[in-house]
């Protein structure tokens, strides 16, 4: 089965990595590790109001993900960063449930690549 | 055959995601770099401040500390004659980082997620500006020690009218052409010119006379 290509860009994914087949290994590894820890800090920045926090873990998220070509996070992760550079802390909890969603749809991608 | 790391240009990558810096490094190392990864701004600048500088640094624009850009300010402003090439890594569609980043004395950027084919293009570029550079400033350091000699050998000298021989900077007078030899590449053969010959053929025919015994009176 393969994938949606805005959840998952495979064939991008491999190309930004020049095909080094161990690197993207890695590449996926460290983001299925990291990635819980960065959407938590996004949902504490948004809960305590603090918008410069929000900016900057959605920044990371967003440049982590985009390296994986995960076009559905990045969308999200970029519109919480423009959310939280702008001060708009009305408009972040739809966008938090939007990044969630692309999270839940992404790591199983991830998962079976891995394994590929 | 991989080069020996001492052969290899060194390279600076500052980012505090360790996704980023994994891919350049492990990017750039193929490429044959000595590569040095650091997390933040202010440990980047403590490298390229430090006695073994990289010659390329690739900075995230946004990092805890300094931000890439006021590292690229800071270089610039304390070290205006390094041959550093720095290139900022900026997001997309941030068009004001790139303008901003370049004001403070970035060389290129490169926008995130980068292109790999696209690095390689854009550190060629460094490469060739820092090769060039330095092959500059060796020129410039050879002409200017042709100069120093050439300005020594057309100033004021001072010279003994009766020996000629020449008052150095050290205060010692020393034969003019030791002198000479010295701060060019003329090299002496030694003879006598024919005025010197005829004068020196009369002195020697005097002292032969006065060696000569007189004749018992």
């Amino acid at each position: 089965m393969t994938g949606d290509a805005h959840v998952f860009d495979r064939t991008t994914f491999d190309r930004q990595l020049g095909g080094d087949r161990a690197l993207a290994l890695q590449i996926l590894q460290m983001f299925i590790e990291d990635c819980p820890a960065r959407v938590a800090a996004i949902k504490r920045a948004v809960e305590e109001g603090d918008a410069g926090a929000l900016q900057t873990a959605a920044h990371t998220l967003k440049g982590s993900a985009g390296y994986l070509a995960a076009a559905f996070v990045v969308e999200a992760a970029a519109e919480l960063e423009r959310i939280g550079r702008d001060g708009r802390l009305a408009d972040a909890p739809s966008a938090v449930n939007r990044l969630e969603r692309a999270v839940v749809q992404l790591m199983p991608e991830i998962e079976r690549a891995t394994l590929a | 055959m991989a080069k020996p790391r001492e052969e290899c240009i060194k390279v600076l990558v500052a980012d505090d995601d360790r996704i980023a810096a994994a891919v350049l490094a492990q990017t750039l190392s193929r490429w044959e770099f000595d590569v040095t990864v650091v997390g933040d701004g202010a440990e980047a600048w403590r490298h390229l401040e430090g006695v073994a500088a990289p010659t390329l640094a690739v900075l995230d624009r946004m990092m805890p500390g300094l931000d890439g850009a006021e590292i690229c300010r800071r270089v610039r402003r304390d070290m205006p004659s390094a041959n550093m090439y720095l290139v900022l890594l900026t997001s997309l569609g941030r068009g004001e980082d790139v303008v901003s980043g370049l004001d403070a004395g970035a060389d290129d950027y490169v926008t995130k997620p980068f292109d790999v084919d696209e690095l390689r293009a854009r550190i060629q570029v460094g490469v060739r500006v820092v090769t060039l550079q330095e092959k500059l400033s060796q020129r410039v350091s050879e002409l200017q020690a042709a100069l120093t000699n050439v300005k020594q050998l057309h100033g004021l000298l001072p010279i003994c009218s009766y020996c000629k021989r020449i008052r150095g900077d050290d205060q010692y007078w020393q034969q003019v052409e030791s002198y000479i030899a010295a701060r060019s590449d003329a090299q002496f053969s030694h003879g006598i010119c024919p005025p010197c010959y005829e004068k020196l053929e009369v002195e020697i025919e005097e002292q032969r006379r006065k060696m000569r015994p007189r004749r018992p009176q």
